[in-house]
């Protein structure tokens, strides 16, 4: 049992942390679950997941229909929580309180087509209260913002998919929240759409703690310093990025050689298969590959052959491994 | 990095000004009255159908301003029997309530399909609050309409025909109208809450207006014959069917309504009202010009009753909604 006032837990028995340890985090969840029933079918949606957001730029990343955006809806208070509980920053998922710090872009999100920006910007302000004098002020920054100051007489419907993207997005910072929760936001983007978008998250990301969700591993990559990846409702890694990537590396290290005499390299490399070396191949920009288990036993032999050989080395460096391998490998170890 | 470079910023004065104001302003006047003013401007209003439902509305003092040539003489001229039928038939129950019900039907379910609703729940704003402020602004929204359409009426009698009973006309429909719009509105925008699709929504309460209209031609007279086991009594009587008849109930008030500012109800209202099972035929009357009226519930009841019954239906609609899974 747990002492709340205005959906704030201050206190606990064991079971719930207190109201200071999970204000230090801006997403708390333990066991959260949704379960989805109709008449004859009850489908697990969430698998009682423990997320833990760290202030800072969060990825939340899963292939489609892992449950991100059911998560993600728990945590926005726009469906029930089947089992389990989540709080932001301190305060119940769900309750006004939270929905006041925290500002969310679904995905693929609707507008009133018929209203133009700034009128769309105001009454966004307004359902958070803001008076209207300040509410169009603040909506007159962010077209501003957003490169769209230009756009004031037109109707959101007469917009392009990237111009409503960047409407939604100034729509989620009208009342400068504190948490931004993001999903799958540049879905349905062109590459430039998207990369503006990306561009304007990382310049966000300064101001407030970002919480992004996609299935795109690229963008992951470029926004966010720690992951969650969710897989079947399932947590199964929270890690940082760069943590990540060192860890699974070691299993196997991919590097890049480039010397003055490539394919003679090459073949020596693959005459010594005792080095260690596991794989090498000429890439299309005519460099080496390697894949090797032990990188020791590949440093010294490349050392000896430009020593025997007389060979000179333009490059030389592991490859830095791409999340998106270290995503496949923990889907299939899954 | 700092995007509000002008009035919005923190610390500015009007930032200030802001965070002065009180917090039932900020909480809950006004988010409710923006959900209030976008319902009304945005979903609501349309020029073209402003002008549609008021001329729709007006249809019957347009046809009496143009076909009544000569004023009508003074002791006959009661617009309640020349305009007061046709003003709840043909003005409130074909035109006002079903675009009424056609506005609201969409009110909630519309915003669900379409993902707006997702972004207003995850705002600091109760369901409760959205609810209720869309449905004050239907209500209002209609209220004016209803009033237009009646400054319209009476222009158009000013102008043609000095009616004796303008003034209690005009209070009654204004009084009446209110509790129409009160419980087709709640009705459709519970359904509106409680049924995934709008089509359903909109379906049941016009099937509702439908069935009150066919059951006056097709069932009543029927219902209204002498009952074979007890000859005193209509089958509507012996049946009790009154408690189920929302037609009855609905004209009672009406009745309740007319009786506040007409000292008698006019035989030819009696005669319209006898229909919908509010007044009976005399037997005993050869020409059948005598009515006598029914007293199965009084007006006061039949009201208290629409409005528990449609309040009650909120309620439910309510709960559901509250309970329902918002997604996009």
């Amino acid at each position: 049992m747990h002492i709340s006032l205005n959906n704030q837990i201050f206190f606990n028995q064991e079971t719930i942390p207190c109201y200071s340890m999970l204000k230090d985090h801006e997403i708390w969840t333990r066991n959260l679950t949704k379960v989805y029933q109709t008449r004859k079918i009850q489908t697990l949606a969430v698998d009682h997941i423990d997320l833990r957001v760290s202030p800072g730029i969060h990825g939340f990343l899963g292939p489609n229909g892992a449950g991100k955006t059911t998560t993600i809806n728990m945590l926005v208070g726009a469906i029930s929580i089947t089992e389990g509980e989540a709080f932001i920053k301190g305060h119940r998922a769900g309750s006004i309180q939270a929905r006041r710090l925290i500002g969310f872009l679904p995905q693929d999100p609707a507008f009133y087509g018929s209203m133009t920006a700034l009128d769309y910007l105001v009454f966004m302000a307004q359902l958070f209260g803001l008076r209207k004098s300040v509410a169009r002020a603040r909506a007159r920054d962010l077209l501003e913002f957003f490169g769209l100051e230009e756009e004031t007489s037109k109707t959101i419907a007469e917009f392009s998919g990237g111009m409503k993207q960047k409407v939604g997005l100034a729509s989620t910072l009208i009342h400068e929240p504190k948490l931004l929760i993001l999903d799958e936001p540049t879905t349905n983007l062109d590459p430039v759409g998207r990369k503006s978008i990306i561009d304007y998250i990382k310049q966000l990301s300064t101001d407030m703690s970002i919480f992004v969700s996609s299935h795109i591993l690229s963008e992951i990559e470029q926004m966010c310093e720690e992951v969650t990846i969710l897989v079947n409702g399932k947590i199964i890694i929270t890690d940082k990025i760069r943590d990540l990537k060192n860890k699974y590396s070691i299993v196997e290290d991919k590097f890049v050689l480039d010397t003055d005499d490539n394919d003679l390299v090459l073949k020596k490399l693959l005459s010594s298969k005792d080095e260690g070396i596991k794989k090498a191949w000429m890439g299309d920009d005519g460099k080496i590959y390697i894949i090797t288990e032990e990188r020791r036993k590949l440093q010294e032999l490349v050392s000896s052959l430009i020593r025997a050989q007389g060979i000179l080395i333009n490059d030389f460096h592991q490859v830095e491994v791409p999340l998106q391998d270290i995503f496949i490998k923990l889907m299939e170890k899954e | 990095m700092n995007i509000f470079q002008g009035k919005g910023t923190v610390g500015s004065e009007s930032f200030k000004g802001f965070s002065a104001q009180s917090s039932f302003m900020k909480d809950h006047f006004i988010p409710f009255s923006s959900i209030f003013k976008k319902t009304f401007w945005v979903d609501l209003h349309s020029f073209k159908r402003l002008v549609f439902i008021i001329l729709a509305m007006n249809i019957n003092s347009i046809l009496m301003y143009i076909y009544y040539s000569e004023p009508i003489p003074y002791e006959f001229a009661f617009i309640n029997d020349i305009l007061g039928i046709g003003q709840i038939i043909f003005a409130y129950l074909l035109v006002c309530i079903p675009f009424l019900i056609f506005s609201s039907a969409s009110m909630i379910s519309e915003e669900i399909s379409r993902g707006t609703m997702l972004i207003l729940v995850s705002k600091p704003v109760s369901k409760i609050k959205i609810t209720l402020s869309k449905f004050l602004a239907i209500l209002s929204y209609f209220l004016l309409i209803h009033l237009t359409s009646l400054g319209v009426t009476s222009i158009l009698c000013l102008i043609k025909q000095p009616f004796n009973d303008m003034l209690p006309f005009f209070l009654s429909q204004l009084l009446y109208a209110p509790i129409l719009l009160y419980f087709f509105g709640i009705m459709t925008m519970s359904l509106s809450m409680a049924l995934k699709q709008t089509k359903a929504a909109l379906l049941i309460p016009i099937i509702i207006i439908l069935f009150i209209f066919l059951s006056v031609f097709m069932i009543k007279p029927a219902l209204f014959q002498p009952c074979i086991f007890n000859k005193n009594l209509t089958y509507y009587e012996a049946f009790q069917v009154y408690h189920f008849d929302l037609g009855y109930h609905i004209m009672n008030v009406y009745h309740g309504v007319l009786e506040l500012f007409f000292p008698e109800i006019s035989q030819s209202m009696q005669g319209f009202l006898s229909s919908w099972g509010v007044y009976k035929r005399e037997l005993s009357d050869p020409f059948g010009l005598t009515f006598l009226k029914n007293n199965y519930y009084t007006p006061l009841a039949s009201l208290i009753l629409l409005m528990s019954i449609s309040t009650m239906i909120f309620i439910i609609g309510f709960l559901i909604f509250k309970k329902k899974d918002i997604t996009s």
